[in-house]
């Protein structure tokens, strides 16, 4: 007994979005999957909630920044309860405006459980890796380095969830903390330590017309730590430089968060209307700004 | 017996008087001064020398200095002074030893005492001095050649020549002095207008022994040929098994070889004769590369009274490019102290006049990099002299041949460019390497150097916007390198920038929901997942 289930979405330009192809045999499943800026893996905790037009950086938070990246997935129940999954992805794209070429390979695990039928709980571990910025996934622009960083995320997921009819109904909460570390042997900017956190709450509903997302969320974002700096001072006749190192700390100048709902409901099989309402304080993106907000109505139709 | 003989023949011909060079007139031995300056009558405004924009070729230089009257005021001024404060690592600026061969000064005069005889950075204007002929002969006795020991009271710098005395206040004076970083030490090589090159030698080697940076010659010496002049004798002394100081030349040669070991820049006059400096020294037969005060030794030629043009009385460069890349040019008219007056001042032209200006600016290199060696600075100068003032460098008619580049030809590197030589080579960039090269090693350094793209642009996260005010006031005085290893301080300020991600703005991600607005269907998959 076997399954193959597939999933292709396509941008406005006709090129996949997304693509999810999965094989699943007995307690085995495996996946081959790309992604896109902005466009989340189907079977994530706190998965970006497209259908209702909610997104956030939940599932996989590291991905913000890439144009594009490939990877695969295996998951493996151990037994009615017990389930892990390790996935990996490589993704390529710019360190928006670092100027540099930047690539992101991710290694996660997780291990879950799903108690009863409507409770799932699992742990997880990221490790990263960025080959020429620092901390440009985060998605409010990065820190040019000399060299990459390592990023290693560890959190905990919960996912209630509930089926009744066609409808369902789900409640999920994902925190993740940790750490980014890089040191630079040819920089000014010789190491940086930063602390790192994301948290997501939220609640959604559909059924085959109509999905309504209700989503609060942090979005990952520097919490604490410091940098070191290594400042040529002077030199002595002999040719030795002298340096200065002083320490910075990164106080967490701004924590953007962010207030998001959206619902769609299907008018037939060939058109749709939909919207989204989000409020976010301190929006990264928007220096000086202390709130943001948007509006989004939109009706699609299919001809 | 017939070594003997032939050596003694020898010693007689290395011990020829030097004349001065840069009192303006030609002849072996013109009268002291007496061409070379005009004196100052009355107080006037300082001179302002007015240059000429259009350089006019001249292929055959015509003699005549044409010294000008120049009425000054009591205490005028060179245009340009120049004096560095702080030196390589932004410490107070020490002085920079400069001995001045020559006839002695009026310590008393108001540019050695001015400013409670202190340069511009506090440093004594004159450290002290010596009649070198009484201490040389007071050094070697016994040495044939040299007179009587004398008692300490002939040891008198002072000298009644104006000649020492417009020089020394050119370098160093409180006003008029080109270098606020220069401390003069005085060698008295003669009360007249010639001096003997054991004499001459001797204060090399005394000079470099006191720790002079650089000596000043403006008197008529080839060191280089006269340097291979001696060694070969000693050579050929050697070869007989003759060691140790026996002659002049023995001494002559010891003390050259101490100026070498010490690395001592030598800065000495062309000469004011219109010779073709290659031939008059025959220094196709004496100047190489490998001789040892090559690297060591600037030759200056004397510019007219606009700059652009060289002195018609100015010996040249020639035809020997081994002299052309250690020939230079600087302004022959120079306003300095006369010695008859502790106040009086005076018009000085001559290559004697426009040696210690590119004295003084060896001595402000070195004052602001002290690592610098002499022979570093010495280079420093050359490869930036300027170009550019005159039409020469596009005629390739000159020489012997016919085809040499009359630039080289006339001026050698060129006109003295003294900010030029204190801007930066090449690309300044900020370093993270333990260390920074010699000034002869800039290629290797290169690739240790951070890229300035690197250093120079750093980017931090906008939403991490108070970091970029702690890291730019970390950042005030970070210290950039030229590609020899000279410090500079960078303002890294403007290029430490906040950046934000353009695609987590709202409208991105709502464009995103416009986008795959249709192909969201109602329900998604998972594996082995309650739902």
């Amino acid at each position: 007994m076997f399954a193959v289930d597939q999933i292709i979405d396509y941008n406005s330009y006709g090129r996949p979005a997304m693509a999810y192809v999965q094989y699943s045999a007995n307690n085995t499943a495996f996946s081959a999957f790309h992604f896109t800026r902005g466009q989340s893996l189907p079977d994530a905790v706190g998965a970006d909630l497209p259908v209702a037009l909610v997104t956030f950086n939940g599932a996989n938070p590291l991905a913000g920044m890439v144009y594009q990246a490939d990877g695969v997935a295996a998951t493996q129940k151990i037994n009615d309860i017990v389930f892990t999954k390790t996935q990996i992805w490589s993704g390529t794209g710019s360190a928006v405006a670092l100027g540099s070429y930047d690539r992101v390979d991710q290694y996660a695990f997780a291990l879950g459980a799903n108690i009863g039928e409507h409770v799932q709980i699992r742990g997880e571990e990221i490790r990263a890796r960025e080959s020429s910025g620092f901390l440009g996934a985060i998605g409010s622009g990065g820190f040019s380095t000399a060299d990459g960083a390592a990023i290693r995320l560890h959190g905990v997921s919960l996912r209630l969830s509930l089926n009744a009819a066609t409808n369902r109904f789900e409640a999920f909460a994902t925190y993740r903390r940790g750490a980014a570390q890089s040191n630079f042997a040819d920089s000014i900017l010789s190491r940086i330590n930063a602390n790192l956190s994301q948290s997501t709450v939220g609640v959604s509903w559909r059924n085959h017309v109509n999905a309504v997302a209700l989503a609060y969320s942090q979005p990952l974002h520097v919490t604490g730590g410091d940098l070191g700096m290594k400042l040529a001072i002077g030199r002595t006749d002999n040719g030795a430089v002298m340096y200065n190192t002083p320490t910075v700390v990164l106080n967490p100048g701004i924590r953007q968060v962010n207030w998001e709902l959206g619902m769609t409901h299907r008018l037939n099989q060939n058109a749709k209307i939909g919207m989204n309402l989000i409020y976010v304080k301190n929006p990264a993106n928007s220096p000086g700004l202390n709130h943001d907000a948007g509006l989004l109505l939109i009706y699609g139709a299919r001809i | 017996m017939k070594k003997r003989n032939f050596s003694v023949a020898r010693v007689a011909l290395l011990i020829a008087t030097t004349t001065l060079a840069g009192c303006g007139g030609g002849g072996s031995s013109p009268p002291p001064d007496a061409v070379s300056y005009v004196p100052t009558p009355t107080p006037a405004p300082a001179p302002t020398p007015a240059p000429t924009p259009a350089p006019t070729p001249a292929p055959t230089p015509a003699p005549t200095p044409g010294p000008t009257l120049t009425p000054s005021p009591g205490a005028p001024t060179n245009s340009a002074r120049v004096t560095a404060t702080l030196d390589y690592n932004g410490a107070a600026a020490q002085s920079v030893g400069v001995a001045v061969l020559d006839s002695g000064i009026n310590t008393s005069h108001q540019e050695f005492t001015g400013n409670g005889g202190k340069n511009g950075v506090g440093g004594p204007i004159v450290s002290g001095g010596i009649d070198t002929t009484a201490a040389m002969n007071n050094a070697y006795p016994t040495i044939t050649g040299t007179t009587t020991p004398q008692d300490s009271t002939h040891y008198s710098y002072v000298g009644p020549s104006t000649h020492g005395n417009f020089v020394a206040s050119i370098v160093a004076g409180a006003n008029i002095g080109y270098s606020g970083n220069a401390s003069l030490y005085i060698e008295k090589i003669t009360d007249t207008s010639t001096a003997s090159s054991a004499t001459v030698a001797y204060g090399f080697g005394d000079a470099a022994t006191k720790g002079m940076s650089f000596a000043n010659l403006s008197y008529g010496l080839d060191p280089i040929s006269y340097y291979k002049l001696l060694a070969d004798q000693v050579a050929a002394e050697q070869a007989a098994g003759q060691t140790g100081i026996n002659n002049l030349t023995d001494m002559q040669y010891a003390q050259f070889q101490n100026v070498i070991n010490k690395g001592m820049g030598l800065i000495v006059a062309a000469g004011n004769t219109t010779l073709n400096f290659s031939t008059s020294n025959n220094t196709t037969s004496t100047w190489s590369t490998s001789n040892p005060l090559y690297g060591q030794t600037l030759i200056v030629g004397a510019l007219d009274s606009t700059h652009n043009n060289l002195a018609s009385y100015s010996n040249f460069a020639g035809d020997d490019p081994n002299v052309q890349k250690r020939f230079i040019t600087a302004p022959g008219t120079n306003t300095g102290a006369d010695p008859t007056s502790n106040t009086a001042y005076g018009s000085f032209s001559g290559t004697s006049s426009a040696a210690p200006v590119v004295t003084a600016a060896a001595a402000t290199l070195k004052s602001y990099w002290s690592f610098m060696t002499p022979t570093q600075v010495d280079q420093r100068l050359l490869d930036t002299a300027d170009k550019n003032f005159n039409a020469m460098w596009s005629i390739h008619t000159c020489g012997a041949s016919g085809s040499l580049n009359c630039g080289n030809y006339y001026f050698g590197q060129g006109r003295l460019d003294l900010p030029a030589a204190l801007a930066p080579a090449g690309v300044v960039v900020t370093t993270t390497a333990a260390s920074v090269p010699a000034a002869s090693t800039g290629g290797a350094y290169a690739n240790r150097q951070t890229a300035p793209a690197q250093a120079a642009r750093l980017v931090i996260p906008a939403a991490l916007a108070p970091i970029q005010q702690q890291v730019r006031a970390e950042s005030v005085g970070i210290q950039g390198f030229d590609t020899i290893g000279r410090n500079y301080t960078l303002n890294i300020a403007p290029a430490i920038s906040t950046a934000t991600d353009p695609t987590q703005t709202l409208g991105y991600e709502m464009q995103g929901f416009i986008d795959g607005f249709m192909n969201k269907g109602q329900s998604s998959f998972t594996a082995f997942e309650n739902h």
